[in-house]
């Protein structure tokens, strides 16, 4: 019974990096029914962000330096994701380009970001600094660190303020709106585009500090990190149903959970192959996901 | 002689080898009630859909209180004062009946405003607000407020998609056939309130309407187009007995 608990509470830290993940994706796809495939690097990119700006920092450990880090990998990558929206998709989505043009594209410059962070870090993994001292704690027989409740506060932290921005801000009423009927959101005077930048910007921003998050509990750091969080985040985001917000964070906390029960009492080895094995069984048998909405055929 | 509101010149829309519409010229006054009559087919939504901008024309020019928006996209058209609705509804179903209203009042705050939760955007919020709550009040909608627009009966929805497209502050109403899919009764109905509201926010229509009854007796002047050109204009009763109105709609009478 311990070594379950103690598993739930580790995977929860996995669970909030996946759904924070996994909430760009689904964010991305809602207003453009696209997959994003750029999005892990993006994550990698925060990761890479956060290990340059702490090696510049004098006092790695302070409260100023932390919240630098993970400042600084926000801000790049939401920038980032707002030039990968500006450069990479607005003109084919301007020119209604079919859905595939624009996924080859996301390949594409996933492959660019990825290949250039090799060209600038190199191949070989990077530890990155403790800038956060590990501490533990124990309840029970149960330990938990500092750094897993960091993880965990801060993704339901941010995902309230993300809650509070869709549903409570013109902004993220136009999100909702462009959504669920794009052409009519624009007839209802919609900057559609402004739209969108802000949906990739706030899911890169999300990325980037997941990113960090994943830098400091890993704690090695490869120009390739994001493909396999980014296949499993986008995994969590069809559990619990591509396009839904919630479904999304659901989906990133169940498949945390699962991969660290799996690898607990089955083999470790076998955490990947759960992800997959999630993929295939959701699209054979619930496509809509968790949470997902039935897909509704415009007349 | 005042500019018309909207000038439409030598509108031409093709799909592929398909005109939908040829050579399109007319105008429209400010505060005029505009009929559009025409077969299946005749290119009456196109034409709404072109003046809205979700298609661009081949050739021909929109000239709106007298300035080129042809190449305009819809959301500035709709910004500019042109709000259309459809045949079949178009309501955001899973955003509040509020949000829907609110919605088409736009964003006017850079994107960080609300996060910050600055004073500038509190105050637009709740002007926003009062906005939104007045104008469903005036459709008898406000106590609709916060649930999901598809909980609402069907006439309620068709009207709430009206007072959704009179959020945008508009001077010209395109509306396609909005009497569609209600009993008589109900669309006369629906006709009055549109001609009060006309009054009221000082509108200009533009109507789509199938209901030979509905058009005759309530717009002064109608168009009528078929294959794309426009075959008649004037009365309704110079439409009545224009031949080429009657050939068109052979074997269709109403």
């Amino acid at each position: 019974m311990n070594l379950f608990l103690q598993q739930l509470i580790n995977g929860l830290a996995w669970g909030g990096i996946y759904a924070l993940i996994a909430i760009g994706y689904t964010m991305v796809y809602g207003v453009m029914q696209l997959i994003n495939f750029a999005h892990g690097d993006v994550f990698m990119v925060g990761a890479f962000v956060g290990l340059v700006i702490a090696q510049l920092l004098p006092d790695k450990t302070s409260p100023l330096s932390v919240f630098l880090v993970f400042l600084s990998a926000m801000f790049f990558s939401t920038l980032l994701g707002i030039l990968i929206e500006r450069l990479g998709y607005r003109s084919l989505w301007r020119k209604n380009a079919p859905r595939l043009s624009l996924l080859i594209v996301a390949v594409a410059i996933s492959l660019l970001l990825e290949n250039s962070g090799l060209l600038l870090f190199g191949a070989a993994p990077r530890s990155f600094p403790e800038i956060i001292p590990s501490k533990s704690y124990f309840v029970g027989s149960i330990i938990f660190t500092n750094l897993q409740l960091i993880i965990i506060l801060s993704c339901l932290l941010l995902m309230g303020i993300l809650h509070l921005i869709v549903m409570h801000t013109k902004m993220g009423r136009a999100m909702r709106a462009v959504a669920e009927d794009s052409e009519m959101s624009a007839l209802l005077g919609v900057p559609r585009e402004r739209v969108l930048s802000f949906t990739f910007a706030l899911g890169s921003a999300l990325a980037g500090i997941a990113g960090v998050m994943v830098a400091l509990y890993a704690p090695q750091i490869n120009p390739l990190m994001g493909l396999l969080p980014g296949l499993k985040a986008f995994i969590a985001a069809v559990l619990g149903g591509i396009g839904s917000i919630p479904g999304a964070m659901v989906g990133g906390f169940v498949l945390g959970e699962a991969e660290t029960l799996v690898s607990a009492y089955l083999s470790s080895s076998y955490r990947d192959l759960l992800a997959f094995l999630v993929l295939i069984l959701v699209l054979l048998l619930r496509p809509q996901g968790l949470l997902g909405k039935g897909v509704v055929e415009k007349l | 002689m005042e500019a018309p509101l909207l000038q439409v010149e030598n509108l031409t829309v093709r799909f592929g080898g398909l005109v939908a519409l040829r050579n399109i010229s007319f105008s429209l006054k400010e505060g005029e009630f505009l009929g559009i009559i025409g077969p299946n087919g005749a290119g009456k939504t196109t034409l709404f859909n072109a003046i809205s901008g979700a298609v661009l024309p081949d050739r021909g020019k929109i000239l709106f209180q007298g300035r080129d928006i042809t190449s305009f996209p819809p959301h500035k058209r709709a910004r500019l004062g042109i709000a259309r609705t459809f045949q079949t509804l178009r309501l955001f179903s899973r955003l509040s009946v509020a949000d829907n209203v609110k919605l088409a009042e736009g964003i006017t705050y850079p994107i960080y405003a609300p996060i910050l939760s600055l004073p500038s955007y509190q105050k637009g919020e709740r002007e926003l607000e009062e906005s939104a709550f007045k104008l469903l009040k005036s459709f008898q909608l406000e106590r609709y407020w916060p649930r999901p627009a598809n909980a609402l009966p069907y006439g309620e929805r068709k009207r709430l998609e009206i007072a959704r497209a009179l959020a945008l502050k508009p001077k010209l109403l395109l509306l396609d056939e909005p009497t569609a899919g209600l009993s008589h009764q109900e669309a006369i109905s629906l006709i009055e309130e549109l001609h009060n509201l006309r009054r009221k926010f000082s509108l200009t229509i533009f109507l789509i309407e199938h209901n030979m009854r509905i058009v005759m007796g309530y717009c002064p002047r109608i168009i009528a187009l078929s294959y794309g050109e426009i075959i008649g204009e004037g009365s309704p009763e110079e439409i009545a007995s224009n031949p080429a109105v009657i050939e068109a709609y052979l074997g269709e009478k109403e």
